[in-house]
């Protein structure tokens, strides 16, 4: 794992060696998944496949977040600000373990000062919204428990930054590939939850890459109704 | 389910993709583009004193400034009591101008005092620059006692919203002295009330010198303190 950090901070400085680096850490991380799934047993995979299945509906809080100076600065400067999860996001995602694959809306808020609002635009805009759908795929990653359920996945985000006032609207798109990782606990029977961390991919080369933080209240739809045995 | 699911991801995707692209400029600009001092210019007390070369000023204690004054019953420009009074018993708009050399050019800073009269809260006056041969090509920072203000820039002969639509502010206040400043610097202007900042604009044309203030229609205020300087 050193290896692959300080892998990571030679990136910073060397796009070319990033490109090789970015390759080795993919292989990395499979191997880890391979190696994840040949550690347990057979009937312990069987069994996992077994109650781990079904469509969740998930509800959470949502925030985004540039990883660029320029965004540092407005927010540093109080330009743009954010109150800290004053977002929301909705989905569903259908489960196949090892694999699942989900899409899902969210909706972010950056608050703009006054100052910021009549310097860029012509109206009387006091936010603008990061909006969008999600689409991805997961896996997961160890099957130790069917109460914890960590994952890795990618997916491509059709987004936009929007800016509202009336009849007066901007938009701009953000379409992006993005990795992510996270966490899904079910403690109650159906009932779950998710935290999720995503990173943008695949940077335009024009300083738009965020990063997005969610958590999320999961309902199982199969234990729910009871369509399937688990 | 599966195919509810799919029946859902095509109608988000659906809604997403009638969502085209609608004057991104300014959001990309916000947050994308690398920053610059453009913005620091937008807090009035970013520029002081030190910094401008005052090159007209007038406190309208006398006409020294030969100010066209006029009272023929549709209009009044009066220089009486320490100010310039203008009023406007018509429908049409009354401009006074001045013509100075250097501002289409330089980087400059407008300033002056005004007051609404009471019960004025349909009156408007607009403070003007950028224009030749009177009304030709004017620009126009407009203020409404009701509490708005526009920026409006007349093009062959014809007002053009061009800059900003009517937009209310608090900062205009009836019955006190207020103030209005138009800054620029660069190819950027600043719009303040009060010196509190309320616009930006970029790439405003200038085609001429002239400035000066204009009474709207049946319209009545008080102006002073019409001062003018270059930023060093």
């Amino acid at each position: 794992m050193m290896s692959v950090l300080k892998r990571l901070n030679k990136c910073k400085v060397n796009n070319h060696y990033m490109l090789k680096s970015g390759a080795r850490d993919v292989l990395f991380i499979w191997v880890l998944i391979i190696l994840s799934y040949s550690l347990f047993s057979q009937s312990r995979y069987q069994k996992m496949r077994k109650v781990v299945r079904g469509t969740n509906i998930e509800f959470g809080l949502n925030q985004t977040n540039f990883l660029t100076n320029r965004f540092n600065q407005l927010v540093n400067d109080e330009q743009v600000s954010q109150v800290l999860y004053d977002g929301f996001a909705a989905g569903i995602d259908v489960k196949a373990f090892p694999m699942a694959f989900s899409v899902k809306y969210f909706n972010n808020k950056f608050n703009l000062s006054e100052s910021t609002s009549g310097f860029y635009f012509d109206s009387d805009i006091s936010e603008v919204k990061h909006i969008g759908i999600s689409l991805s795929t997961s896996i997961y990653l160890f099957h130790l428990t069917k109460y914890f359920l960590p994952y890795i996945g990618v997916g491509y985000q059709f987004g936009m930054l929007e800016g509202k006032e009336e009849e007066i609207e901007y938009r701009s798109h953000l379409y992006t590939g993005y990795g992510s990782f996270g966490l899904e606990v079910f403690p109650f029977n159906g009932v779950g939850f998710k935290a999720e961390y995503l990173r943008s991919v695949f940077d335009s080369g024009d300083n738009r890459k965020f990063n997005q933080y969610n958590i999320s209240i999961l309902f199982n739809l199969v234990k729910i109704f009871g369509k399937y045995e688990g | 389910m599966t195919k509810y699911l799919c029946f859902f991801i095509c109608v988000c995707l659906c809604l997403l993709g009638c969502q085209d692209e609608v004057s991104p400029g300014p959001i990309e600009e916000l947050f994308f583009e690398a920053a610059d001092s453009s913005f620091l210019y937008s807090d009035y007390d970013f520029l002081s004193e030190s910094d401008f070369q005052t090159v007209f000023f007038d406190e309208f204690s006398d006409n020294e400034n030969n100010w066209s004054q006029v009272d023929d019953g549709d209009y009044v420009v009066e220089i009486a009591n320490g100010s310039l009074r203008m009023e406007s018993e018509t429908e049409s708009l009354y401009y006074i101008w001045q013509d100075f050399v250097g501002l289409r050019s330089s980087d400059f800073q407008i300033e002056m005092n005004f007051q609404f009269p009471n019960n004025s809260s349909r009156q408007f006056f607009a403070f003007n620059w950028g224009g030749f041969g009177g009304w030709d090509n004017i620009l126009g920072f407009r203020i409404y006692a009701d509490g708005h203000y526009t920026i409006k820039q007349k093009i062959n002969d014809e007002w053009v919203d061009n800059i900003l639509d009517k937009t209310p502010t608090e900062f205009i206040q009836n019955n006190i002295t207020n103030s209005i400043c138009i800054r620029k610097i660069g190819e950027r202007h600043y719009f303040f009330i009060n010196e509190e900042f309320v616009f930006s604009a970029k790439n405003v044309l200038l085609r001429g010198e002239e400035f000066g203030p204009s009474i709207g229609s049946n319209s009545r205020c008080e102006f002073d303190n019409l001062k003018v300087g270059f930023v060093n």
